[in-house]
């Protein structure tokens, strides 16, 4: 049964994907179709709590088969030329990568390994048996959102979080799964999947392998491919919204406007505080906008992104009776110790450092520290070697969405209220500012891959490669 | 460049030849770039090999220091431990992350998989999908059977009183999170819980209080019933009102 609810969720996703673009080879597809799929099926339920229809596998399935018979009926016409369109991948000899398929398989070993282990264990992680995998088993079996938990405080710190990542929980329950961690695993291919393809779009197939590597490789965010937790799904999310957002700036296509709007949508569906990805999102998007004039595209990514913080905001307040406002204390104002602490733990975690109980290098690897050095290198190849001018425009878009975002998330952390938090700063740095991360770790790997002098090294290995 | 076709016959066309020889120089050069990623690969690998000793050097060390036996393999490992604990240099600091996630994430945790998964079959416990997870449960969750048996011994309406974990009982691991009510429910559910002290706050719940866990002899002071100071249990779950049988009251 468990099969049959997966197997129905990539189907809606995919119908979903298909209303963007056809354009899209099989990797890609299968990427982005859970991503999409999951997603909805959490709206759905949303829908189902509010309307009073119960969540089972039966209401599930139909309104599964209606969505996708909808989408895939309103798009009937494109799709009739998807057989011309669709990319099939080409086996001759000349068009086969042995570089990106040597990372391929040691990835796809790794993936194995790791899923092994996330699938024959049940979640005991803390956070996931006092807040997400309680609150899916709980909806599964109450039928609804809000769960009766909610009356007594015990729903665990995700209950004000926005439903996809315990819905998606749910999901897999409703459809009687033991354990629910199929979810996590699922996640975790469509994070590689679409990291993959997306560095892929904007750099090389081989640079895409390495990069995917390098990524799928971040010690703390593998260890997290076989736990229950909602980083790494919340990181799937940031890289595919903000990496097709970066790709649309870049080449104004259509398929990656929608592809990024949509994502960076689901960004705040999934937790509170990555508003501050979607605020970065809107910030690059409307410097673009000033620069291009294109009132009706700027105005429906804003609306698209924005609209899942709206009625999840809406249904907190009316339906949970509850806001996560109350939480952050501004009137902190300048504190040199406050700083200080969030500034150790911060270098320790960007430059492979040491502060507390983090170790930089042990939970992130090369990937910040690679980031730097490049930004460091191109700004100065840019300089000295190529136009002035472009040392404020390459990747500009890459770059202020980085730090932009993360100057964002660090102030969320600074001016957290420990005592509405039940919990000292230092220990919420220790866990979840160093789990919050990972969401960068994508766009990072993105610019060192395709600023202006990587990319001039991708292109030569490239074509010694290929012997171009 | 494609060359012309070769007129003369019996010989292989040069479009033929030269497309091989661009085929293998194709794949030669793939192979190159692949041999040389190989290789850096290799290198992270073999500067991590310091760590992969260390579990091995510190349970000798130990077992050795129990013994009490030979002093001079003592003092070698001892020095050796150091050495590659003391490499705090940056590069090993930045690349070791790898070794936890290659070695001990993937590698080991697939093994370890495959080691319980054929001790668990060996005893049976496999033999239905819940059988299975709750052995796998057992083995993760120390208070396993002891939150099964406050299901098995309850009520699904019944309401139980849990002290809060003070110092002692949050840092000891027998517990895990037991006195944790958000952690606690995941496993009584649809029992409710709520700590002791926290009655004021949600005291429609309180009411209700059909039990009491009494954990390292705290909570004795709710029971509506007084249990002699001999037959006190360090952990118990005990009803509110009246003493289980078994319990004599004075």
């Amino acid at each position: 049964m468990l099969i049959v609810g997966i197997l129905l969720c990539y189907l809606l996703g995919a119908a979903l994907m298909l209303l963007i673009s056809r354009r899209y080879n099989i990797s890609e597809l299968v990427g982005y179709s859970f991503l999409m799929g999951i997603a909805v099926e959490s709206v759905i339920m949303l829908f189902f709590d509010v309307v009073g229809v119960k969540i089972t596998s039966g209401s599930m399935i139909a309104a599964n088969m209606v969505l996708t018979a909808a989408a895939l009926g309103i798009n009937f016409k494109n799709l009739k030329e998807l057989p011309t369109q669709f990319q099939l991948p080409k086996f001759e000899l000349k068009h086969i990568n042995f570089v990106s398929l040597f990372f391929i398989a040691i990835m796809a070993w790794l993936f194995y390994a790791v899923s092994v282990k996330c699938l024959f264990w049940p979640a005991t992680d803390h956070d996931a048996l006092g807040s997400f995998d309680k609150l899916g088993r709980v909806i599964a079996l109450e039928g609804k959102l809000k769960i009766s938990l909610y009356q007594w405080d015990l729903q665990g710190a995700a209950g004000v979080y926005p439903p996809l990542f315990h819905a998606a929980f749910a999901y897999a329950y409703v459809f009687g799964a033991t354990i629910a961690k199929i979810i996590t695993t699922l996640f975790f291919l469509s994070l590689l999947l679409v990291f993959y393809n997306l560095v892929k779009e904007a750099a090389n197939e081989t640079a895409a392998a390495v990069t995917t590597f390098i990524l799928m490789l971040t010690p703390e965010m593998f260890a997290h491919a076989a736990l229950a937790l909602g980083n790494m799904p919340t990181t799937a999310y940031v890289c595919a919204g903000a990496l097709a957002t970066f790709i649309w700036i870049d080449k104004k296509d259509q398929k990656y406007f929608w592809i990024g709007a949509t994502m960076m949508a689901w960004v705040i569906w999934i937790r509170s505080d990555t508003v501050v990805f979607t605020a970065a999102a809107l910030l690059i998007v409307g410097i673009d906008f000033l620069k291009n004039k294109y009132w009706k595209k700027a105005i429906s990514y804003g609306a698209v992104a924005v609209l899942p913080f709206i009625i999840w905001f809406l249904y907190m307040k009316l339906k949970l009776q509850t806001t996560t406002s109350g939480r952050f204390d501004f009137g902190v104002g300048y504190n040199a110790e406050r700083f200080d602490l969030v500034w150790g733990y911060i270098s320790a975690m960007l430059f492979a450092g040491q502060h507390g109980r983090i170790d930089g290098g042990q939970l992130y690897g090369i990937s910040f520290v690679v980031f730097f050095v490049l930004l460091a290198v191109n700004l100065v190849w840019l300089y000295k070697k190529e136009n002035r001018s472009t040392v404020l425009t390459d990747r500009w878009q890459v770059l202020l969405f980085f730090f932009a975002s993360f100057i964002a998330y660090t102030l969320l952390f600074y001016f957290i209220d420990e005592k509405a938090q039940q919990s000292p700063l230092y220990s919420l740095m220790e866990s979840s500012f160093k789990r919050g991360i990972f969401c960068f770790v994508p766009v990072a790997l993105f610019y060192a891959t395709t600023n202006f002098t990587a990319a001039k090294f991708w292109r030569a290995v490239e074509r010694f490669r290929t012997g171009a | 460049m494609a060359k012309q076709p070769a007129k003369s016959s019996g010989k292989k066309p040069a479009t033929t030849a030269s497309a091989e020889n661009s085929s293998f120089g194709y794949v030669l050069r793939n192979l190159a770039l692949v041999v040389v990623f190989g290789l850096v690969l290799l290198i992270v690998d073999q500067k991590n090999k310091k760590q992969r000793e260390l579990p091995e050097l510190t349970n000798e060390f130990y077992a050795l220091r129990q013994q009490g036996t030979n002093q001079q393999r003592l003092i070698e490992l001892y020095n050796r431990i150091m050495e590659i604990q003391n490499d705090t240099s940056f590069t090993t600091r930045l690349l070791r992350g790898y070794n936890f996630v290659v070695h001990d994430v993937a590698i080991a945790g697939k093994e370890t998989v495959e080691k319980v998964s054929a001790e668990l079959h060996s005893k049976g416990l496999d033999s239905t999908a819940y059988s299975l997870y709750e052995a796998k449960m057992r083995y993760k969750v120390g208070t396993y059977d002891f939150l099964k048996n406050i299901v098995n011994t309850t009520p699904e309406n019944a309401v139980i009183l849990v002290p809060k974990g003070d110092s002692v009982i949050s840092n000891n691991s027998k517990y895990n999170f037991i006195y944790e009510m958000e952690w606690l429910e995941f496993f009584i559910y649809p029992r409710l819980c709520i700590n002791i002290g926290d009655e004021e706050k949600y005291p429609d719940l309180a009411k209700r209080a059909s039990h009491v866990l009494i954990l390292d002899g705290r909570g004795y002071e709710k029971l509506k019933y007084n249990v002699p100071v001999e037959q006190r249990p360090a952990d118990a779950l005990l009803p509110i009102n009246e003493p289980p049988a078994g319990i004599q009251t004075p």
